[in-house]
C-alpha cells in the first residue's frame, strides 16, 4: 500500500461511533397542496441546540434526469425544499465551521415531511504527500472520502466539495483537511505527474486527534499509439478505452473517482490517428477502440514499470 | 497509551468491512460535475481601501450551491498571468481615477478594442456613471472598469452515486454490452438554484462583493455501460467541448444581483442598482465512471480468479477490484 495512517485509539471506539453515527433522525409526514413534494427542516448545533443558518444541498433522480437543488436557511435555521418530484432526495447540508450530515428522505407525491439536521464541529486532520524517493510533493490535490450507504437503483449520493475539504499540498507537502470527527474516510491524493493514490480507511475519534495520513504518489508510464486501417490510413475519431484489468487499487465502501478515471482511461484519435495517455500505472490493461465504421478492436497490453512503452498500433477491420 | 503495529491493519480492515456493509454489490456509476464561471467583469469594488491596504489587488472566492470559498483559482482577474494561482482583481476600484490612463490599474475596456463587452447590456445595464462614455471599441480613454482574460474557471464540483443495474457482457467479448452507466444514457442533469457569491479573501475576514443569482443549468448525457460523458465531449476529456467558448448559449447570465448591504436588483430593473460584479456560468465538465460489480471473466487474470474460487470462503474474488479478497473477520484474515 502506498499509503500510511498513525494511529492512536481503539476498535470499540470505533464501532460505538459508527453505530451512533448510524442513529435515524426524527421526521413527521403531513400532506401537502403543492405539486410534488416538499421537504422543511431545521438545521442546529448537536451539542448547544441553537439553530444554525446554513444551506442545505439536494439531490433526486426523477423522470430521465438529476437534478440538484439549494436552499438557505434562516437566522432560525429553518429551510424549504419545495417542487422535489422524486420519491428518494439526498440531502447534504453546507456550513462553514460544521462537519456534513446527510439524510435520505423517502416522499411522495404532494406531501410535506420535517426534520432536523444536527451538525457537529469538524476536525483538522494532517498529513503529507511525498514521491517514493521520499521528498515533499507539493501542489497535489487532496480530498477526503466518505462512504455512503449503497444507492438503489434509480437513488443518488451526492458528495459537494466543500465536505471533501479539497485542498493542496504546501511546499513541504503537508496538508490539512477539516473532517467529520465520527465518520470513516479514506484520503485520495493527486498531482498532474503522478498516479492517484487513496489511504487507508481511518477515523479521526477513534484513532485519536494526533492521526496523521502520510501519502506516497508513484509515477506512472506514457502510452501512445496509432489507429490505422488496413491500408495504413490514419483514422480519425476512433474511441481508444485503456482498461485496467490487472489487480485495481480499490477500497471497498469507498467509491474514489479519481482512481475510477485513472482505471478507465478515454482518448480520441487526432487526425494523424495518434492517442496518448499519461501516468498510467503499472497493471495489465486492455486497450479497446471503437469506431462506428470498423470493428471493435481489443489486445491486452502488459505495462512495464521499467521499461519505455514501445508505440502501440491497432489496425482496424472494416465493419461487415 | 501504546499500541502493537498489528493495531493499524486490523483497524483498517475493520474499518473496511463496516464500509463495505454498506456498499455490498450495488451497481453504481459514480460522477464528478465541475460548474464554470466564465465572462468576469467588475465595475464597482470599494474592499480593502483603508489606511492599511497599500496594495488594492487580491484573490477572489466564491461560495456557491456547489462548493464553498477556496483562496485557489475559483474567479480569476487580470493582475498577472493566468497560469499562476490566485490571479488578482482591483478590489478598490473605487479609489482610482477614470479613466485609468496607463490601464494598469484598470483594464477594460481594453486599448485594443478586442475584448467583447458583457453581453447583458454594458455599459447600460449598470449604475455607474464612469462607463456610460467608452467608446465602442479601442482607443485612448477606455480603462474605467475590469475584465478577466483567464478563461472559464471551476467554482464548484458535485460528486455523485447513482444506483444503476448490473453491467452485463451478452456476447462474451468483454466489451459490456447493457447496464451500468447506459441505464442514463439520454438523461439531463439540471443544477438549480444557482449562485456565486464573490468574496475579498483577506487573512483579517473575508469581504463580501456581491451575490449573482442565475438560472437552472443542463447538460445531456451520453453513456455506455461504463461511462458517461456530456452530449458535447466530442474528444472523452470530460469538458465541454465549447467551455472555452465565451459566447457560446450554454453560458447563462445573471438574473439577481445582492451586493454587500443587502440591496438587491434585478437584471431587468432600471439601473440595477445592486449590480457590482457580472459573470457567466455553465456546467462545464461532467464524467461518469461505472464503479463494479463486474461481471465474472472480467479481468485480465483468468488464473488468479479461477485460484481464488479454489479456495473457498472466506476468500471470494473481487471482480471490481480484481483481487482475491478475505472476507472472514480480522482474526481469521491477514491483513491486505
Amino acid at each position: 500500500m502506498p499509503s500510511k495512517i498513525r494511529t492512536k485509539s481503539s476498535l470499540a471506539a470505533l464501532l460505538f461511533v459508527a453505530t451512533v453515527a448510524a442513529m435515524p433522525m426524527d421526521m413527521t409526514a403531513q400532506p401537502s397542496s403543492l405539486p410534488g413534494g416538499k421537504i422543511t427542516g431545521r438545521l442546529l448545533d448537536r451539542d448547544t441546540r441553537k439553530p444554525l443558518a446554513g444551506e442545505v444541498g439536494a439531490s433526486f433522480v426523477a423522470n430521465g434526469r438529476i437534478i440538484f437543488k439549494h436552499a438557505q436557511a434562516t437566522a432560525g435555521g429553518e429551510f424549504v425544499l419545495d417542487g422535489v418530484e422524486a420519491e428518494k432526495v439526498y440531502l447534504t447540508t453546507k456550513l462553514d465551521g460544521y462537519a456534513v450530515e446527510h439524510e435520505s428522505v423517502a416522499l411522495r407525491s404532494g406531501e410535506t415531511k420535517t426534520l432536523e439536521l444536527a451538525l457537529v464541529k469538524p476536525t483538522p486532520l494532517r498529513g503529507r504527500v511525498r514521491n517514493t524517493a521520499g521528498r515533499p510533493l507539493a501542489g497535489a490535490t487532496v480530498r477526503v472520502i466518505y462512504p455512503s450507504d449503497a444507492p438503489e437503483r434509480g437513488e443518488i449520493r451526492t458528495t459537494y466539495q466543500w465536505e471533501t475539504g479539497e485542498t493542496a499540498t504546501d511546499a513541504r507537502g503537508g496538508f490539512v483537511i477539516q473532517v467529520h470527527p465520527e465518520k470513516a474516510f479514506v484520503v485520495e491524493a493527486s498531482h498532474p505527474d503522478f498516479l492517484r493514490a487513496v489511504s487507508a480507511p481511518g477515523q479521526v475519534k477513534a484513532l485519536g486527534q494526533e492521526t496523521a495520513v502520510d501519502l506516497t504518489l508513484e509515477s506512472g508510464v506514457t502510452l501512445a499509439g496509432i489507429v490505422k486501417d488496413g491500408e495504413g490510413n490514419a483514422i480519425q475519431g476512433a474511441e481508444v478505452r485503456l482498461i485496467e484489468t490487472g489487480a485495481r487499487r480499490a477500497t471497498p465502501g469507498f467509491v474514489s473517482h479519481a482512481l475510477l478515471e485513472q482505471q478507465l482511461r478515454l482518448a480520441s484519435s487526432g487526425a494523424d490517428g495518434a492517442f496518448r495517455f499519461d501516468q498510467v500505472s503499472h497493471t495489465t490493461k486492455m486497450v479497446v477502440i471503437i469506431h462506428p465504421r470498423y470493428k471493435p478492436f481489443r489486445q491486452a497490453v502488459n505495462v512495464n514499470r521499467d521499461k519505455a512503452q514501445s508505440p502501440f498500433n491497432a489496425v482496424l477491420e472494416p465493419q461487415n | 497509551m501504546k499500541h502493537s503495529h498489528r493495531t493499524i491493519p486490523l483497524l483498517a480492515a475493520a474499518l473496511a468491512a463496516f464500509a463495505a456493509q454498506s456498499l455490498s454489490g450495488q451497481a453504481v456509476c459514480s460522477f464528478s460535475i465541475s460548474m464554470v464561471n466564465h465572462n468576469r467583469y467588475a465595475y464597482d469594488t470599494a474592499e480593502e481601501c483603508s489606511c492599511c491596504h497599500s496594495i488594492p489587488f487580491g484573490n477572489w472566492g466564491v461560495s456557491s450551491n456547489v462548493g464553498s470559498k477556496q483562496d485557489t483559482n475559483q474567479f480569476q482577474g487580470w493582475s498577472g498571468s493566468c497560469s499562476q494561482v490566485k490571479v488578482q482583481w482591483n478590489s478598490c476600484s473605487r479609489e482610482y481615477v477614470k479613466p485609468d490612463l496607463d490601464c494598469r490599474r484598470l483594464n477594460f475596456p481594453d486599448p485594443a478594442g478586442q475584448v467583447p463587452y458583457p453581453g447583458n447590456g454594458y455599459p447600460f445595464t449598470d449604475s455607474y456613471g464612469h462607463n456610460n462614455s467608452v467608446p465602442i471599441a479601442g482607443g485612448t480613454h477606455t480603462c474605467v472598469d475590469q475584465y478577466s482574460p483567464c478563461g472559464p474557471n471551476v467554482y464548484g464540483t458535485v460528486g455523485s452515486h447513482v444506483g444503476v443495474s448490473a453491467i452485463q457482457d451478452w456476447d462474451g467479448d468483454n466489451i459490456m454490452d447493457t447496464g451500468g452507466c447506459k441505464d442514463l444514457d439520454g438523461y439531463q442533469i439540471g443544477v438549480q438554484q444557482n449562485f456565486m457569491t464573490v468574496y475579498e479573501l483577506d487573512w483579517e475576514g473575508d469581504d463580501l462583493i456581491n451575490s449573482l443569482y442565475f438560472p437552472t443549468v443542463w447538460v445531456t448525457l451520453r453513456c455506455t455501460p461504463e461511462t458517461c460523458l456530456a452530449l458535447n465531449d466530442n474528444n472523452f476529456d470530460g469538458w465541454l467541448d465549447d467551455i472555452h467558448n465565451r459566447g457560446s448559449s450554454e453560458y447563462v447570465q445573471p438574473y439577481l444581483y445582492q451586493d454587500n448591504h443587502g440591496r438587491i436588483s434585478y437584471a431587468t430593473d432600471s439601473g440595477v442598482l445592486a449590480k457590482r460584479i457580472d459573470a457567466t456560468i455553465r456546467i462545464g465538465r461532467v464524467s461518469g465512471y461505472y464503479s463494479g460489480p463486474y461481471p465474472p471473466g472480467y479481468c485480465g487474470n483468468p488464473s488468479g480468479e479461477e485460484q481464488c474460487i479454489n479456495q473457498g470462503w472466506p476468500y471470494q474474488w473481487d471482480s471490481t477490484a480484481c483481487v482475491c479478497r478475505c472476507q472472514g473477520s480480522p482474526s481469521i484474515c491477514p491483513p491486505e
